[in-house]
């Protein structure tokens, strides 16, 4: 496996507007001039295939899910959700798959788009406004990008997914640009928070205006890995939102949790070995690790998720 | 001069993608310059269209570039002219900790099917440890550029920098002295105009370096003083050439270099060739002991003398000598 650690996103490039001319795109013209002006397009892929699918995984998490589902009406818990949840229920597989979705990736990037992690949310997440590039990145940067599933007509009083269009142009920060120390990241319980000032500065610098997704059964949004988003409060607890999420990594990259990447003498950078979703296996095999001359993956231990706001109000 | 873009086709037949026939001639030019945030250098190949360059460690592509450089002496050199340069950014904030693959630095075709090694012009058989040098996690991404003696010539100055990175040191290499490490957080306003940090400068009083006086000095990433940084002739002080001196260190980078350089990434773009630069500037106020002062006339004494067998060596090399002030003292090496 050879590496490319060169170039950028296709969407992200100083000549976007001479490839959009050129047809590069493809079909996805309109998604691309989306993308890369605000961050995130929209795609619909409401079917009768796509109903069944959404009800299928209502269906089994809300089995699997009651006990956390129940607390969360109680108020006792916050928001119940199923990480990785393809690994063993097929429908959630499918929907990471989607082929369209691939194939509108691999026409925005450049480069090839594999499913690596699936997050199914019950209700309004209410994590507080964020970059995923903090939490997973590549090198080269901006191969990164997260699709959001409607599994169900999502109402306002849900605590439905907010952004900022234009906010993918600010500079990516890890630990390293903003000079935090290991030890400052351990002795945070959500290290996030260390983040969100600088957040909050350019979302003020820049103007920025928050924008609300209701989007219908079957809608997906793609983002780009630097679009501040996040899940506004859920003002009605019996008001669910069922949805899912997948990131997708893409081909000959290094992937980093730049939250945990310091400078050199400090450990340099966390480097991650994703899953590929399609075959279930680790992106990079132990030999190919080896091979690539690579440390260890994942050498700063630490969990690395957004922040609720009911953790931290 | 003919433009070899034009003329090649006509010279050369296009061979056959998977052609097997042996090229005519060998690929021209290399690597000049290794900083740890730049590989430059020019290439050309008679038989062959070389449109870009890549640098790889093992099979990994860690940077590209393509050969649009315009080297007005590189095409004085080979007889065409073209864009024959190249400059290869190495990102700051590449994310390996250890390369345990070898790198190297290969010109490729137009159609990628040519892939031709490049190796440093000045010792081609330390290019890979040169390369694996710049690539050192603590160095990775260092810029910066050696002005040599400032404006009044009491220091000697330059700036480094690297993004993403608080402090900056340097080293500064004198010949059979221990280097001497420099921080880089002196403020120049002029830096930001050019699009660097304001304080990335630094500035050594000669004054403050006693024991150097006398001897070639350069600036370097590294400790080991293998990796330069970039250094230009002082222009209102007029430096002359000074030829046929070999340097008693290992000099790491191509003499030449100089005279080709590109102007951006803080590189030099100045005409004639540059080995030694021997300053002109005003020598710092000693101190006034007897022995220090009988001293400083044994060196001096001593450096007439070498100037007098420099001037008979150039007078039998044909070369005009170069106007020199005979009070210097420090001498800028390259």
């Amino acid at each position: 496996m050879a590496l490319d650690l060169t170039g950028m996103p296709l969407v992200d490039r100083p000549d976007f507007e001479d490839l959009l001319a050129k047809g590069q795109f493809g079909p996805w013209s309109l998604e691309a001039e989306r993308m890369h002006r605000d961050g995130f397009c929209v795609i619909d892929m409401g079917s009768p295939e796509m109903d069944r699918l959404c009800g299928s995984i209502i269906d089994q998490l809300s089995l699997r899910l009651a006990p956390e589902i129940a607390q969360w009406c109680q108020q006792q818990a916050g928001p119940p959700r199923l990480q990785d949840g393809w690994k063993d229920i097929p429908e959630i597989k499918t929907l990471a798959l989607l082929p369209a979705v691939a194939d509108l990736l691999k026409h925005l990037y450049g480069r090839v788009a594999f499913a690596f992690q699936s997050l199914n949310f019950v209700v309004g997440s209410q994590q507080s406004t964020h970059s995923d590039a903090v939490h997973f990145h590549s090198y080269p940067n901006g191969f990164m990008c997260g699709v959001w599933i409607a599994l169900e007509d999502v109402s306002d009083d849900s605590g439905p997914l907010a952004y900022y269009p234009g906010s993918h142009r600010s500079p990516y920060l890890s630990a390293r640009h903003l000079g935090l120390s290991p030890d400052q990241l351990r002795n945070e319980e959500h290290p996030q928070l260390l983040f969100e000032p600088a957040w909050q500065q350019q979302i003020a610098h820049d103007g920025l205006h928050q924008e609300t997704f209701l989007p219908r059964r079957g809608q997906v949004l793609i983002w780009h890995a630097n679009l501040l988003h996040g899940g506004l409060p859920v003002t009605n607890p019996l008001a669910t939102r069922w949805s899912q999420v997948v990131h997708y990594y893409f081909d000959q990259c290094l992937y980093t949790t730049p939250m945990f990447s310091f400078a050199a003498d400090q450990g340099g950078d966390d480097l991650r070995n994703p899953y590929r979703i399609e075959n279930g296996r680790r992106r990079y095999t132990t030999e190919e690790w080896q091979a690539m001359g690579l440390t260890a993956p994942g050498a700063f231990r630490q969990a690395s998720r957004p922040v609720e706001r009911l953790r931290h109000a | 001069m003919p433009k070899w873009s034009s003329l090649r086709r006509l010279l050369r037949p296009e061979r056959a993608p998977t052609s097997q026939q042996p090229l005519l001639h060998p690929l021209r030019g290399g690597i000049e310059l290794v900083t740890p945030s730049l590989v430059a250098g020019w290439a050309f190949h008679p038989d062959v269209l070389l449109t870009d360059v890549k640098f790889l460690v093992g099979p990994h592509l860690i940077s590209q570039a393509p050969l649009n450089g315009h080297r007005a002496d590189v095409a004085e050199n080979i007889g065409f002219d073209g864009c024959f340069g190249f400059q290869l950014p190495i990102p700051a904030d590449f994310p390996l900790l250890f390369l345990d693959a070898p790198p190297q630095v290969i010109a490729v075709s137009e159609d990628g099917q040519e892939r031709f090694p490049l190796q440093f012009l000045s010792d081609p058989h330390a290019t890979a440890s040169l390369l694996n040098q710049a690539l050192q996690p603590d160095l990775r991404g260092l810029q910066g550029h050696f002005d040599g003696f400032n404006a009044d010539g009491s220091a000697l100055s330059g700036w480094a920098w690297r993004p993403g990175s608080l402090n900056t040191t340097i080293w500064l290499q004198a010949e059979d002295l221990p280097p001497r490490a420099i921080a880089c957080n002196l403020t120049r306003p002029d830096l930001e105009l050019i699009g660097h940090p304001a304080d990335c400068g630094f500035a050594l009083p000669l004054s403050e370096w006693p024991e150097a006086m006398g001897r070639r000095v350069k600036a370097s990433f590294d400790q080991e003083g293998r990796l330069c940084l970039p250094q230009s002739q002082v222009p209102e002080m007029g430096f002359p050439e000074i030829s046929g001196i070999i340097p008693t260190a290992p000099v790491p980078m191509e003499v030449e270099w100089i005279s080709f350089s590109p102007v951006e990434n803080g590189l030099s773009r100045s005409g004639p060739k540059e080995s030694y630069l021997e300053s002109t500037a005003p020598q710092p106020k000693l101190a006034s002991t007897t022995s220090l002062d009988e001293h400083w006339q044994a060196l001096e004494d001593f450096k007439l003398l070498m100037d007098h067998l420099e001037a008979k060596v150039d007078d039998l090399e044909r070369i005009q000598p170069p106007l020199r002030r005979r009070s210097a003292r420090f001498r800028l090496w390259r």
